[in-house]
């Protein structure tokens, strides 16, 4: 999946969330995070690898959105180990990402409320 | 019922018995109850709770812009289209897609090779060529559903059906629209045609029938389509021609617009329409979008200065949208959901008092020097005198009887009651209905008057046995007009009950108004009246913002003043129903109909009623002034009143006599201001010398008909034609070019293009020799061209003309949904007798006459060689097709029209109440029997 298709597919996401009600900052829910509490990921999927991290709720459900929806489709063997590390380095490619999203968001609101003068920043 | 001789004081005039019609309020008769149930209701519906509508959710940041290039072939089937999809303003992805089936391989490669040079000259922006189908499903659908972006196009309809694989008629709330399939994995889209500047257009989806509903979904309780909230499922479609209509209150060309709006990327027009596809084409092509999207972007922007957050561009159907949006944004609630218990039999008697606005032509086909003035915003200002902002606003309306106060205000005599009206306070008890029984007074009578088919109005001399409900407003500018008092039979006063809660300030180009302390259209016409004499000092710099400001009101105040009022959108139910109608007789009539009639959200007939009433009394009072001033009238239509010059008298003092009816109107603003409500028109004045009354230079006035007219000058000699009419020749295509800028500032300037102000010359011409009956139309050059109509298939039933001619066509060759085609007109059997006897064996002349038809050119002389029979199918060309600019000339048989209502919904289902005496005055004729 390219640059594109992934742009479209998370567009796709947001809409529907839209659609749903669930207005958010972003996939991410970042403003959900501190009052949601945490569930396993399979940073893989389950079936690709054991490797399993306590996430916020929403990452949690954009990060298996990515997985169903941006990864490529499964594979012959899912015990073959190439086809495991590779989906090992796209789940932490999404974490990545999402870490980057939410230091972005976290400059641009400091940079903001520098500029307003206001005392916005909570935490 | 009184005959001619019977009925009065002049036994020796002509007397028309006509059948009368009136407007009523109708509806869906309720469905018999069944035992134990509650009895059915006889008020107002009420029934569209307004707040219960799905919840709207706005579309995304993406906005999809297309435009499709066809062959020149009756089909005008897709050849290539280009696209952009946009992200929060910017580019995510352009290109273009082509329809295999249609394109050579020759002119494929021609358009691979133009996109992949686009690629080249651009830096790294992502650029697809898609075929038809790729494009459909992977951008349109995937932009418009998935993604809930807008989809943008100017003359969206005709782009979309280009995209069509197949097409049926549409469904339920759709119904009299065409449900067009795309694609076999989406959803069809269904558009349904409301005029020529607007369509409902929207995905369909499997909505199974509430309860309750039929098959069309037509209930007459329901919301118009207009009115619904668009679901996300439902798209959001963005026609920047009716986004344009709506914003500017004109129609609008591609090119016309981007003039207009001065955007980067112009419209450029191309002469390669039909032709071998080349790259400059393409790029044609592909400008075209981006012309399309800075139209949109520009009027967006526009739009969302209005500060209207709860309305979407894709809501926008026209200017009455934009008035509704403001009602909503200012809280004001419909007088049908605060008032549902309003009797229905007094919603009729006040539905057949409604009549348009007066048009009328006084003195016919004899030229005569006049001043043309016109009413200072009209309904604005007449529903400010009768403080109708108050009904607005108000949780309902009550009535008592008046009918004695009314009596004796009628009997007043004419010069007190003239006297009463001179002053603000003598138009605040005007909100009255009055039964009369008409014994040869002036009223506004709708009839189809002899010779013609179809119901017209007219202004009066009107007898009848049978009571009638009019205006105040229009009983007493019967006596205003004849002298005589009326006879009142009964009369009902209105008043606003209360004021509704939760009213907000708004903002309108920077003046704040409030709803529930000020009167909306008063200030609305100050501001623009105040914006107008800023506009005359500001900096070059500065203009452009007021302009659009000044504009922007304008529409403003027009759209909220008067058409919303009187919104019954027509459709039609799947079979015939029982229907109701409530006039003005006490008890309803029974009658069956498939025609259904639905009141739009803001429908509020007393204020239409009125509105239309009191500006009709105003034009009576001008003309009762200019009577008592020595003078006559030219012609008059709803605000404007030409003032003619029939005595011969000097220039000057003809001035000085026409400027004393128009101060008689000072005491009548009520803006504060101490200028004359009636004004002085552009068109009185030398073009350098705007409102200086010492260079006010009466223009001549030649009139054919109600609404045609043609004001002009002499200079040196010759005719300079400074406003005319087009009325009626609209549809006729140009028999010759002309710049589409010169055509443009043209009509911005004296009203209609070059070859119909050539028209009015050679009538101008006629009028004066010793034959005016003779105009040499067909000595004109290129005036011998056929008669062409821009013709487009817009509804299944349009469509059907072609059946005849689509069965012959292979697949893919069949005229589809919302092509554009030309009428034409054949020869009647009798000429062609005359002129080709031996073309008369062809089977196309078999029992009746052709019916041309042809593929679109921008010459008519070019669609003559390839007209066919839309019926039968001939593709073989008709012989001869007429050459008949169709002119309105002194000699033919012009259709007569007296009163006209000019914003009038379509297709009033009207109830026939009987006949009346329709009867011609003695002192001159009026309304339809105005021959001089």
């Amino acid at each position: 999946m390219d640059h594109h298709e992934r742009s479209r597919a998370r567009a796709d996401a947001e809409w529907r969330a839209k659609r749903a009600g669930k207005m958010q900052s972003s996939l991410w829910g970042f403003e959900n995070w501190a009052n949601e509490g945490t569930e396993g990921h399979h940073v893989a999927r389950k079936k690709y690898g054991d490797e399993l991290i306590d996430v916020p709720i929403s990452m949690h459900r954009e990060l298996t959105r990515r997985q169903m929806e941006e990864h490529p489709s499964d594979g012959p063997d899912p015990e073959d180990p190439r086809e495991r590390e590779g989906r090992l380095a796209l789940g932490v490619a999404d974490i990545c990402e999402c870490i980057a999203d939410l230091l972005r968001l976290r400059g641009e609101t400091l940079i903001r409320a520098a500029k307003n003068g206001a005392s916005e920043l909570k935490g | 019922m009184p005959v001619d001789g019977e009925s009065g004081d002049e036994p020796s005039e002509p007397i028309d018995r006509l059948v009368i019609a009136l407007r009523a309020y109708v509806r869906k008769a309720p469905k018999k109850p069944k035992k134990g149930a509650k009895p059915p209701r006889t008020t107002l519906p009420g029934a569209i709770n307004w707040r219960d509508l799905a919840p709207r959710t706005a579309p995304s940041d993406w906005v999809l812009i297309f435009d499709c290039e066809t062959r020149t072939t009756p089909d005008q089937r897709l050849r290539f289209g280009g696209y952009q999809v946009r992200y929060k303003g910017e580019i995510w992805e352009r290109g273009a897609f082509y329809e295999p089936d249609v394109l050579s391989e020759e002119e494929a490669a021609i358009l691979r090779q133009a996109i992949d040079d686009e690629r080249s000259n651009s830096d790294g922006a992502r650029i697809c060529l898609r075929t038809r189908a790729e494009f459909v499903d992977e951008v349109f659908y995937q932009s418009g559903q998935s993604v809930g972006a807008q989809i943008v196009g100017f003359n969206l309809p005709f782009d979309l059906s280009r995209l069509a694989i197949r097409h049926a008629s549409a469904r339920r709330s759709m119904k009299g629209g065409f449900s067009l399939t795309l694609s076999e994995n989406w959803p069809p889209v269904a558009v349904k045609h409301l005029s020529q500047r607007a369509a409902l257009i929207r995905f369909t989806g499997d909505r199974p029938a509430a309860e309750g509903e039929s098959e069309d979904g037509s209930d007459a309780e329901t919301p118009d389509e207009t009115e619904d909230k668009i679901g996300p499922d439902r798209g959001y479609f963005v026609d920047v021609k009716t986004l344009a209509a709506a914003l500017t209150s004109k129609s609008h060309s591609l090119a016309s617009l981007s003039d207009l709006l001065k955007v980067p990327t112009p419209k450029k027009e191309s002469d390669e329409h039909g032709g071998a596809l080349t790259p400059e084409y393409v790029r044609y092509g592909l400008r075209d979008v981006q012309t399309t999207w800075e139209c949109f972007d520009h009027l967006a922007r526009r739009f969302a200065t209005f500060g209207l957050h709860e309305t979407g561009l894709y809501e926008l159907y026209s200017e009455a949208s934009l008035g509704k949006a403001y009602l909503r944004a200012m809280g004001i609630k419909p007088w049908q959901e605060v008032q549902r218990g309003f009797p229905l039999h007094l919603v009729g008697a006040i539905m057949s008092a409604y009549f348009g606005g007066r048009a009328e032509v006084h003195i016919r086909r004899q030229i005569t020097p006049v001043v043309h003035t016109d009413f200072l915003s009209m309904y604005p200002t007449v529903c400010t005198l009768m403080g109708l902002w108050s009904f607005v606003r108000a949780k309902g309306m009550a009535h008592h009887d008046h009918t004695s106060a009314v009596t004796a205000l009628v009997a007043r005599p004419r010069e007190e009651l003239v006297e009463h009206l001179r002053k603000k306070d003598g138009w605040k008890d005007l909100a009255s209905l009055v039964q009369v029984r008409p014994r040869s007074d002036l009223f506004p009578v709708r009839a189809k008057y002899p010779g013609g088919d179809t119901l017209n109005i007219g202004l009066n001399y009107l007898s009848a046995d049978e009571p009638q409900w009019f205006t105040l407003a229009d009983v007493l500018a019967s006596k205003v007009l004849t002298g005589r008092t009326p006879e009142v039979v009964k009369a009902l006063r209105f008043r606003p009950k209360g004021q509704q809660r939760g009213l907000k300030p708004i903002d309108i180009a920077g003046q704040i108004i409030n709803p529930a302390n000020d009167d909306f259209y008063q200030k609305l016409i100050i501001h623009r009246n105040a914006i107008k004499a800023k506009l005359e000092t500001a900096r070059k710099t500065e203009k452009p913002a007021l302009k659009s400001d000044e504009q922007a009101i304008k529409i403003l105040a027009n759209a909220t003043s008067y058409g919303i009022f009187v919104e019954l959108n027509v459709g039609e139910y799947v079979k015939t129903e029982r229907m109701v109608g409530y006039g003005g007789r006490p008890k309803p009539s029974h009658f069956k109909s498939q025609t259904s009639e639905r009141p739009g959200a803001y429908f509020h007939p007393l204020l239409a009623t009125l509105i239309t009433g009191a500006a009709r009394l105003m034009l009576a009072l001008a003309e009762h002034q200019v009577v008592e001033q020595g003078l006559d009238w030219v012609f008059c239509d709803t605000d404007s009143l030409a003032i003619g010059n029939t005595r011969d008298l000097p220039p000057k003092e003809f001035v000085a006599t026409a400027l004393r009816v128009r101060e008689w109107f000072k005491d009548l603003n009520p803006y504060g201001e101490n200028n004359p409500i009636l004004q002085l028109e552009k068109v009185n004045f030398p073009p350098d010398k705007r409102d200086d009354l010492r260079a006010l230079d009466p223009p001549f006035c030649l009139t054919i008909s109600a609404k045609r007219y043609v004001l002009f000058n002499r200079k040196k000699g010759s005719v300079v034609v400074r406003k005319a009419s087009g009325h009626g020749l609209g549809h006729l295509m140009a028999p010759y070019d002309e710049p589409p800028a010169a055509r443009r500032e043209r009509i911005e300037r004296i009203g209609v293009p070059l070859w119909q102000e050539d028209l009015w010359k050679e009538i101008i011409r006629a009028a004066e020799s010793h034959k005016p009956d003779e105009t040499r139309f067909m000595e004109m050059q290129s005036f011998d061209t056929p008669a062409a109509s821009q013709y487009a298939a817009t509804t299944p039933e349009l469509l059907r003309w072609f059946d005849g001619f689509n069965e012959h066509q292979p697949s893919g060759h069949a005229v589809f949904p919302f092509g554009f085609l030309l009428s034409l007109q054949a020869k009647s059997r009798i000429e062609m007798a005359k002129d080709e006897p031996d073309a008369l064996s062809h089977e196309l002349w078999r029992r009746r006459e052709p019916r041309p038809a042809a593929p679109y050119f921008k010459k008519p002389n070019e669609a003559k060689e390839h007209a066919f029979d839309r019926e039968r199918g001939f593709l073989a060309k008709v012989p001869c097709p007429k050459p008949c600019p169709l002119p309105p000339t002194p000699g033919d048989q012009i259709p007569r029209r007296g009163l006209r209502s000019t914003r009038t919904p379509q297709a009033p289902p009207c109830l026939r109440l009987g006949t009346a005496i329709h009867r011609q005055g003695s002192r001159q004729y009026r309304g339809k029997r105005v021959h001089r």
